[in-house]
């Protein structure tokens, strides 16, 4: 962070602390990217970004006032810290809590080398590598209708000060590539998709071929034109890693986040302890995993998190916490709290989270499987913490008879109940893998990693036609 | 307010300065406050100011952006990238051209006064008297956002369109939770309008306490085909999401819809008739113009079970020798002046048919009532499968238990030609104005 970045916030913060507050904390959030999009051989979109804001923060009698400000003027950062305080008091009118976060003193630096910097290569090169993918998928095949694909790189710098004497900053440049693709026949439509990325430079895109990207996505709509409707009811799943990732940060990482403990919105509330899953089942939340896309060394409150293990032998053993509501319930602060940007206030949020390899091979997940169903990638996936239950959408399908694969389905939910899922994890194979994502909350969208092996779950409900 | 609309001029013509062949601004200046009650507490009440300009600059057809987020910047730099970036792109010879001027509408209810004025305490103090109102046995804790906006927005582009639009908000949310021992239930609503008329709020506090602590009683029901009524928030994954979505003339023109093939084609019942609205009075996506600047309007989509028209923004429009309809949006929705132009619709009017609810459940003598879903259809293929966020069981007319952990699933065609009767009463969730619909057969399934 540049010097007089530090400047404006040390300025803000003064400000703030001149104010009675129980606790304050600056944040200067800069953030710089590139966004590319090619659908079907045109260009739609080269668009630049690039801004800088300040999000300012306190809390009085337990009641927080947030405000945030891209004008970087001493006037309106003064402005914007009388209002944040004043919002904060008239918060806490009658209130006498004394809940002030526990932090301490500390200075810390992150920042990522890069083997292959962005800003080194052209704009115009990007785009011919985003135009060879697309071109790729169209040629695939006749029955290939549309096509895109995304790029987008981006850098996010930010420094957090606070009134603890906590002095933090961090760049964490990231990139993710995504295509798409459409097939048609005979008057049914289907959808192929496949993304790539994590936090780091363009030497992400030699760790995969960019072209083997395009071509799962073309294959995957290709293959789904052939699918059947799914069919309904209670099965033994199998869900691939992808799926499997995506079901752990639903069905179970939503309501491990503190903030919604508090609020009285999470069934895992009291269960710490306790046992929620089967022996087999690990669950970690780890933003220290370099490389990977919810990798976060310093969270938005200027916290690292060394790590969280969350489910361990299927014992409940913690939350995901910030800085409050590890005050508030007692527990060390996780490194869990994020924020979209400067306009938003950090919440607790997961990061790089996974279920740990097991000791199951691949292929004995199958074997004894009489009918069932093997559920690989996903589209999306929900959770009301409070019912516990849970739905997600995989990308295909196929009905298991007698251990072997038989019918090719599409469009399937599946759906169950956060306190029965991983008491219904039959097994766990040892073939851990990541994908990235964005997990959206309270209107503010991260970027995650989601992780698991193939896993076996019994009594799992599919939603479909048949 | 002058200030960003100088800014937009300026934009355009440094634009055309640097080499553009033509270009736009969009100016967004939007003040939001935003209270937060978790478990009947005052949370946290947040101010966010958001102000900036989004420019597009366009050589040969090729499309560059980006954007500033504040008034203090460098102009010339911002201009210079999206300059820079439409050079990037090879030409494209399907863009026509911007919109040209046109006289606008000044529709009614968009703009209040009350809105406009509330103070941080008035809305903590609204929101602390909700949550109390929430409160009966069994509830175990109650959770209110309640957000007050007011915004202008302005366009500007080489063709000489201009244009200053003023409005306001109030968006609200409640989440109910009801305890029973370990037995654990929920609710949820929350609506976003233009005036303080136009929302009760307390009957819906009362609504959502009442249905949280009754979802202790819920139960799974069974893995069936059953006729079912659907009303409410369910509706906009099948009529916002599943149908004015899916006729996004780029979906259309790239054959990425499953109604890409069905215009003029009857896709649904004689008596169904669903409209994109831009005017409608007090509407959440009602106002002069959309983010290109082309005059907001009225298009029907589906008339009497035919297909009749799609949603387009300049380009789609240009594309296919059509006019915009008025529905060019930003990827983060008609206040985003960062993200890319997309197409969106507007206000979804369903026009109402004449049964009452009650005439509508006594249809039924073993199905459900679908009130809420998260999920939202395929667009490519049709097929809906949702998890029922709120339902109950119909048993002969009557309406019985909750269900929980079910699962429905239709095609958007199956349903829209499988509806047997519309309500006479509409009600508004979102930007959906709908009756309530009553559908002959769906695929429900669950653990029971």
């Amino acid at each position: 962070m540049e010097p007089d970045c530090l400047t404006v916030a040390e300025r803000a913060l003064d400000k703030l602390m001149h104010f009675d507050v129980d606790f304050a904390d600056v944040r200067l959030v800069e953030l710089k990217g590139l966004r590319i999009e090619v659908v079907d051989g045109r260009v739609r979109e080269v668009r630049f970004m690039s801004e800088k804001g300040l999000a300012l923060r306190c809390l009085v009698a337990g009641k927080w006032g947030f405000t945030s400000t891209s004008l970087l003027t001493p006037a309106e950062v003064e402005r914007a810290c009388s209002r944040a305080y004043e919002l904060a008091k008239s918060a806490s009118r009658g209130a006498e809590e004394k809940v002030a976060p526990r932090c301490e003193s500390a200075r810390r630096s992150s920042r990522m080398a890069l083997a292959e910097d962005p800003s080194s290569v052209s704009v115009e090169e990007k785009l011919k590598l985003c135009s060879e993918m697309e071109k790729a998928m169209r040629e695939a095949s006749d029955r290939i209708k549309s096509t895109s694909v995304a790029y987008v790189e981006l850098e996010e710098r930010a420094c957090i000060i606070n009134s603890s004497g906590l002095r933090a900053d961090y760049e964490v440049p990231s990139l993710l590539i995504s295509a798409t693709a459409y097939a048609s026949e005979a008057g049914v439509v289907q959808r192929g998709y496949e993304s790539h990325g994590g936090t780091g430079g363009l030497e992400m895109l030699k760790a995969r071929d960019p072209m083997d990207i395009a071509q799962k996505a073309s294959s995957e709509a290709l293959e789904l034109l052939r699918a059947k409707s799914p069919p309904a009811g209670r099965f033994t799943c199998i869900l691939d890693p992808e799926l499997a990732g995506v079901f752990i940060h639903e069905a179970f990482g939503h309501a491990c986040e503190a903030d919604a403990v508090l609020q009285g919105s999470s069934i895992l509330e009291g269960m710490i302890g306790r046992r929620v899953g089967s022996e087999e089942v690990a669950v970690k939340d780890d933003p220290t995993l370099k490389g990977l896309f919810g990798y976060v060394p310093i969270d938005s409150e200027g916290v690292s998190g060394g790590g969280t293990t969350i489910v361990d032998r299927g014992f409940l053993r913690s939350y995901l916490h910030n800085l409050e509501t590890s005050a508030r319930m007692s527990a060390s602060p996780t490194g869990n709290a994020r924020a979209q940007g400067y306009t938003s206030i950090p919440i607790v949020r997961m990061t790089n989270t996974f279920i740990d390899r097991g000791s199951w091979k691949v292929e004995e997940l199958f074997q004894d499987v009489k009918k069932g169903v093997y559920a690989q990638g996903s589209v999306y996936g929900y959770v009301d913490t409070a019912k516990g239950e849970f739905v997600f959408k995989c990308s295909k399908l196929y009905t298991i008879e007698g251990g072997e694969l038989k019918q090719l389905c599409r469009d399937a939910s599946l759906s169950g109940f956060t306190l029965d899922v991983l008491m219904n994890v039959e097994a766990v194979a040892d073939d851990l893998s990541f994908k990235p994502g964005f997990c959206g909350k309270e209107g503010q969208y991260v970027r995650v990693t989601t992780g698991a092996p193939h896993v076996r779950v019994k009594d799992v409900v599919i939603g479909g036609l048949e | 307010m002058k200030v960003l609309l100088d800014l937009c001029r300026r934009a355009v013509d440094e634009a055309l300065r640097l080499g553009a062949d033509a270009a736009d601004a969009y100016g967004v200046d939007v003040e939001l406050q935003r209270v937060e009650i978790k478990k009947g507490e005052v949370k946290a009440s947040n101010f966010i100011h958001d102000v900036g300009v989004g420019v597009r600059a366009i050589v040969k057809g090729s499309v560059g952006y980006s954007y500033a987020a504040s008034l203090d910047v460098d102009l010339r730099g911002v201009v210079g990238r999206a300059v820079k970036a439409a050079r990037a792109g090879p030409p494209d010879p399907d863009f026509k051209e911007l919109p040209r001027p046109s006289s606008y509408t000044s529709p009614q209810g968009t703009y209040d006064d009350e809105i406009a004025s509330l103070t941080p305490e008035e809305l903590i103090d609204a929101g602390l008297s909700l949550a109390k109102r929430a409160q009966a046995d069994k509830v175990y804790s109650v959770n209110i956002a309640l957000e007050s906006s007011r915004f202008t927005r302005f366009v500007a582009n080489s063709n000489g369109v201009e244009g200053v639009d003023e409005g306001t908000y109030l968006s609200f949310s409640v989440y109910v939770t009801a305890r029973d021992g370990a037995n654990m239930s929920s609710s949820y609503d929350g609506d976003i309008v233009r005036t303080m008329k136009d929302i009760d709020v307390e009957s819906m506090v009362a609504r959502v306490a009442q249905e949280a602590v009754e979802g202790l009683k819920a139960r799974p029901y069974k893995t069936a085909r059953v006729p079912a009524v659907f009303s409410g928030d369910v509706l906009l994954a099948i009529i916002v999401e599943g149908v004015a979505s899916a006729l996004n003339a780029d979906l259309v023109q790239r054959n990425r819809s499953f109604l890409a093939a069905r215009l003029n084609q009857r896709v649904g019942v004689e008596e169904l008739t669903v409209v994109d609205d831009g005017l409608v009075e007090g509407g959440p996506l009602t106002g002069k113009f959309d983010v290109e600047g082309s005059p907001r309007q009225r298009t029907v989509l589906i008339e009497r079970g035919v297909v009749k028209g799609l949603l387009h923004n300049s380009y789609t429009a240009g594309k296919a020798g059509a006019r915009s309809t008025g529905n060019a949006s930003r990827s983060g929705g008609s206040l985003d002046f960062r993200g890319q132009v997309t197409i969106a619709p507007s206000n979804v009017r369903v026009e109402a048919g004449d049964w009452s609810l009650d005439e509508m459940l006594s249809e039924v003598k073993d199905g459900l009532l679908i009130l809420n879903t998260f999920d939202s259809p395929n667009i490519a293929s049709g097929d809906l499968s949702a998890l029922i966020a709120q339902g109950y069981i119909i048993e002969k007319g009557e309406l019985k238990s909750p269900v929980k952990q079910t699962l429905f699933a239709i095609n958007v065609v199956d349903f829209l030609k499988g509806i047997r009767a519309l309500g006479r009463e509409s009600s508004k969730h979102f930007n959906l104005y709908s009756p309530p619909i009553l559908v002959s057969e769906v695929q429900v399934s669950s653990k029971a």
